[in-house]
């Protein structure tokens, strides 16, 4: 099972999805959202990846791993 | 006017020594007087609150602690144990120096080396350990998108720092006060 969180004002949203058949709807909306976030000028980051592989930055829907975060557009403060 | 880089430098140094303190301390111990305190002026507030006034901070509260578990669990095992220890963290740039992240929303990102402040924030609302673990990533993996938005007031009036010893490090002629006519 993968994860998707969403940085948002309720901490995250969760989006829990796999490549399976059954998890077809869950894994649009997932796709539906990840593309919407990079989109507006988010940026997603694929996270606790295991064996001591550092985070890295990603933008392709396929190449998530077990976990992601995605950050909102960022402007200077 | 004084512009001594090393008197600003090192009244930002002061906001990184150890205060002693964890994450969790930003709470007081509960019955207390300061938590007395504390719950008093809470409860005051909400008394003279809406009902939705009161559902937000609730609301917000648990966003808050959410987020920071996420951070936590972010976190290397040295950024996590420092963030108990200092409540800030301390990235690495690859070619670029030493970052400390504190808990503020504004100007938090410091640079270790100048002394240099940089504001970089989510364009919608997120909690603190939520924009603090946005920073870390970018700075971590996508320094280029974070320093081309990232706002520097000292840049902006001084222009970009150049290496050199921090403390006489020489700026290209790039900030509004180069170009100002006294």
């Amino acid at each position: 099972m993968k994860v998707l969180r969403i940085l948002d004002s309720s901490g995250d949203r969760v989006i829990l999805f796999d490549d399976t058949h059954a998890e077809a709807q869950a894994r649009a909306e997932a796709q539906a959202l990840f593309s919407r976030m990079l989109a507006t000028g988010g940026t997603a980051f694929k996270v606790n990846r295991g064996d001591g592989k550092p985070d890295e930055r990603v933008s392709d829907f396929s190449a998530l791993e077990a976990e992601t975060i995605v950050v909102p557009r960022v402007v200077g403060g | 006017m004084d512009l001594s880089w090393r008197a600003t430098w090192q009244g930002l140094r002061r906001l990184l020594q150890p205060c002693g303190r964890g994450a969790t301390a930003l709470r007081p111990s509960p019955g207390s007087p300061t938590a007395l305190f504390e719950d008093s002026r809470r409860e005051a507030r909400l008394l003279h609150w809406t009902a939705p006034d009161a559902q937000t901070l609730a609301a917000s509260d648990v966003a808050e602690a959410r987020a920071h578990a996420l951070l936590m669990r972010l976190l290397s095992p040295a950024q996590r144990e420092e963030f108990e220890r200092r409540n800030c963290l301390t990235v690495t740039v690859p070619g670029r120096g030493r970052f400390a992240i504190l808990p503020r929303r504004t100007l938090n990102v410091l640079n270790l080396d100048s002394g240099e402040c940089y504001c970089c924030i989510t364009a919608s609302e997120v909690p603190l350990s939520d924009l603090m673990l946005a920073q870390k990533l970018l700075l971590e993996h996508d320094p280029e998108q974070f320093f081309a938005v990232a706002n520097c007031p000292s840049e902006f009036l001084f222009g970009t720092a150049m290496s050199g010893t921090p403390a006489r490090r020489p700026r290209r002629a790039g900030g509004v006060l180069s170009r100002m006519r006294w």
